[in-house]
């Protein structure tokens, strides 16, 4: 029953979703502007038939900004899902299958770096190195994998138990054999729900650090900049703080509308 | 599940963040809408209170008038200089009431006002100036020609002192009209009292004002000094309220809880001058400003020491359309270093280039720079010509969006600007000491700082470190000379010469002449601007009404 309400929900959430994926890969078609096109003499501008949303206080084209902007946003989100993964899977898949000493020594670690605010943490890394795109990255990739590698791990620690693990031992398959083709394959569901409800955050968190200045640099469209640039005008145009908003807001509402879905789905597919 | 847990925190920690950004803007509404301070309405009608916005804290407990800390705009209202800084650099009499300087200009002799009083009552003479003096000057730290120049300074008797130096340097009596550390404070500032290695232990000055209350971060309140030698005030009481952000202190003018919010107290913000226009309640007021916002090219860097490319970027950059759209007519366009504002500056010495794009591109191709792969970037020898500008945003938050424009403008011609903006640290870090950069926007020191104490620290080399900004051998000897100089009319000439010489060499690109702005209240009236940094506003002429 409620099966049929949640697809309602990831429906929605895969539509969205999906026209965002469109919109960023057709950017350069879709865009009616050169989002870094800089006027002068347009700046500021109400809505009009060539600049469909205005223009901002360069005088560019904030349609396009916005259209080129979920291309960063998206782009940026998945290297930096990428590289947590890339972290997180291995570390959780050795800690889990290993068990012992070393199992108990990456937990420390882990227990250590989440015992600090992920995000100040990243915060304070970007702000070490310098502001940039690729610090950023790095930044959350150093930061965030702890989390994900703890919970791939107790993943693992429920697949190892079962007794197709026990049978492959049993008949002398290696280490290596077993984790990848045994552990990880099963394992793989689990660890996409858990990248899908993600995504949203991510993309959250690296637009709140490209409104504080520390991730996208100029003249990148990203829609933490367009919304930290409009802020002067809060008052005069409050329009320009409103389209990025929109757009950040409904990117994350899609990408929980999908995640959520996928881990209910997961849910009731388990107690059935 | 504690898995869950963890990641229902991440999700809310990001939503804080954001949140909490956009929330600063609002934040400032949940600011203004606090109910005002008892002003002249609500507590007596015969206590007059006008409250002005500052971005940063005072520093009264640290505001010692022989030292850099605390702030310097408070500093010059509780304490007083010898001489002080009139209308584009004339001095004028302060606590010295006349001076005379020898043939050769190495002793000065003062004259002190008599009866002045500090204000807890004691005396001022010639022995709490050199008191005054002899704390601070022995410091090795000091730069100021006054320090490092000085071989003595005596109290010839009760009201006259003198200073003796071991060169003529024309901006000395220039230098007696900062903020600090050239002040006198009273021997009781002290613990034990007049003693010179004494700590500082409280701000007590002869100047207008002396401090009521303070509380860190948040406000200073100021009342009138009752035993001022000179015209008493006229309102009863200043709050400095301490408002970090620009836009807040808009909305503070904008519900009354501020009288006044502007000039180098506390900047407002170009975006939201409609906003105060627009309010019938609310007076704008602009003066000329004295400083200039510029780039400077690292000396460094191979490309940079090609004139042309120097030329180049200056005739990229439309100084006019700074001003005329990004800056919504505020301010004025560069026309070289400094504005003419600034003392040895005149219509026929200023003299920079304009906007021409066509001429800008003629002149790196001259300089060798081509684009052969037609990425829009020009090379030579392979190398395309990419610069990175460093600048920042707490300070000046307009610069990013010039830096933005400027990065758009050179494009157009050629070059890859890559823009890094730091925060204020590590900007100051890079200007300073690191000198990593190709290129930096910074700003000139203001009024009585220029042009001879900017041109020193930027473009002249100390004994072990190179000028920071682009300079040569030529430029120095001149800065030389014309500090030297005893004699008005060949100043004149040598200052003429320097920035001919600037503009000969593009030594640095003209960017933006800042205005001085400032909102007042109606309540308010009789505002006048200052004519130096640290004292914006003539504090003493303010009058309060009761509208």
């Amino acid at each position: 029953m409620s099966g049929i309400k949640n697809n309602y929900g990831i429906r929605l959430g895969l539509v969205i979703v999906l026209a965002y994926g469109l919109i960023a890969l057709f950017a350069p078609w879709l865009a009616p502007a050169d989002p870094l096109h800089v006027q002068m003499s347009h700046k500021l501008e109400l809505p009009s038939w060539s600049y469909p949303l205005g223009t901002d206080h360069l005088g560019r084209c904030v349609l396009s900004r916005l259209i080129y902007g979920t291309r960063t946003s998206l782009l940026y989100t998945l290297a930096v899902l990428a590289s947590v993964f890339a972290i997180s899977i291995p570390v959780g898949l050795i800690a889990g299958y290993a068990g012992g000493r070393i199992d108990q020594a990456i937990m420390r670690l882990i227990d250590v770096l989440l015992a600090f605010p992920s995000l100040i943490l990243s915060l304070a890394i970007t702000a070490m190195l310098g502001p940039s795109m690729p610090n950023l990255l790095l930044s959350f990739a150093a930061v965030w994998w702890a989390g994900y590698a703890r919970v791939i791990r107790s993943v693992v620690l429920q697949i190892r138990s079962r007794d197709y693990i026990q049978a492959a031992i049993a008949s002398g398959s290696s280490h290596g054999t077993i984790m990848v083709r045994h552990i990880l394959r099963n394992a793989a569901r689990p660890i996409l729900v858990l990248a899908s409800v993600e995504v949203g955050t991510i993309l959250l968190a690296i637009a709140g650090l490209s409104f504080l200045g520390l991730g996208a640099q100029p003249p990148v469209p990203e829609w933490g900049v367009m919304l930290s640039d409009s802020r002067p005008y809060m008052q005069t145009e409050p329009r320009l703080l409103l389209y990025p908003g929109i757009a950040i807001m409904i990117a994350v509402l899609g990408f929980n509308l999908v995640g959520e879905g996928l881990r209910e789905q997961r849910k009731d597919a388990r107690a059935a | 599940m504690n898995n869950m847990l963890n990641r229902s925190r991440r999700l809310f920690l990001a939503w804080v963040l954001l949140t909490l950004a956009i929330a600063l803007v609002l934040g400032a509404c949940s600011n203004a809408t606090t109910r005002p301070e008892e002003t002249s309405e609500t507590a007596s009608s015969e206590q007059t209170t006008l409250t002005v916005a500052m971005t940063s804290d005072a520093g009264i407990d640290q505001l010692d008038a022989g030292a850099y800390n605390g702030s310097m705009h408070v500093q010059a209202m509780i304490y007083d200089s010898l001489v002080e800084y009139g209308e584009k650099g004339e001095i004028v009499p302060g606590l010295a009431e006349s001076w005379e300087i020898s043939e050769d200009g190495t002793v000065y002799t003062f004259h002190l006002r008599q009866g002045v009083t500090f204000s807890d009552g004691l005396a001022l003479n010639a022995e709490a100036v050199v008191f005054s003096f002899e704390r601070w000057i022995h410091d090795p730290a000091n730069s100021l020609q006054i320090a490092t120049a000085l071989e003595a300074i005596e109290a010839v008797d009760e009201h006259t002192f003198t200073m003796t130096f071991n060169k003529a340097y024309y901006p000395f009596l220039t230098e007696l009209s900062f903020a600090r550390p050239v002040r006198i404070l009273s021997p009781s500032a002290v613990e034990p009292a007049g003693d010179v290695n004494g700590e500082f232990i409280q701000a007590v000055g002869s100047g207008a004002w002396m401090v009521e209350s303070y509380v860190r971060d948040r406000e200073t309140i100021l009342v009138p000094n009752p035993h001022y030698w000179g015209e008493a005030p006229e309102v009863d009481r200043i709050v400095l309220k301490v408002i970090p952000d620009p836009q807040s202190r808009v909305m503070a003018l904008q519900s009354g809880e501020v009288d006044i919010a502007g000039t180098q107290l506390g900047r407002l913000p170009v975006e939201s001058l409609p906003v105060i226009e627009g309010d019938d309640a609310l007076e704008l007021l602009s003066a000329e400003g004295t400083n200039s916002h510029f780039m400077i090219f690292n000396p460094a860097v191979t490309a940079l020491q090609d004139l042309h490319v120097r030329q180049a970027v200056n005739l990229a950059i439309n100084k006019a359309s700074i001003v005329e759209d990004l800056m919504d007519g505020v301010g004025h366009e560069a026309k070289g270093l400094f504005p003419l504002t600034v003392p040895y500056v005149t219509e026929t010495n200023q003299q920079w280039y304009g906007y021409d794009p066509e001429e800008a591109r003629q002149l790196l191709a001259k300089a060798g720079y081509t684009d052969a792969d037609g990425d829009g970037v020009v090379e030579k020898d392979g190398q395309p010509l990419t610069l990175n500008l460093v600048l920042q945003q707490a300070e000046f938050p307009e610069w990013k969006a010039i830096g933005e424009l400027m990065q758009y403008e050179l494009q157009e011609i050629g070059i890859d600007l890559k823009l890094q903006m730091l925060e204020p640290n590590s900007y100051y870090d890079a200007l300073w000491t690191t000198k990593a950069y190709d290129l930096i926007l910074y700003r000139t020191y203001d009024d009585a700082y220029n042009p001879h104490s900017f041109l020193l620290s930027l473009f002249r080399k100390t004994a072990d470190t190179p000028a920071v900004a682009w300079s040569d051998r030529e430029l120095e000897a001149l800065i030389d000379t014309a500090v030297g100089s005893t004699d008005l009319e060949e100043r004149q000439a040598t200052y003429d010469a320097i920035f001919a010489r600037m503009y000969e060499q593009a030594m640095f690109a003209a960017v933006y002449y800042p205005e001085e702005i400032v909102a007042v209240n109606q309540r308010v009236s009789d505002f006048a601007f200052g004519h130096s940094t640290f004292r914006p506003i003539l504090w003493q002429e303010l009058k309060v009404g009761d509208r």
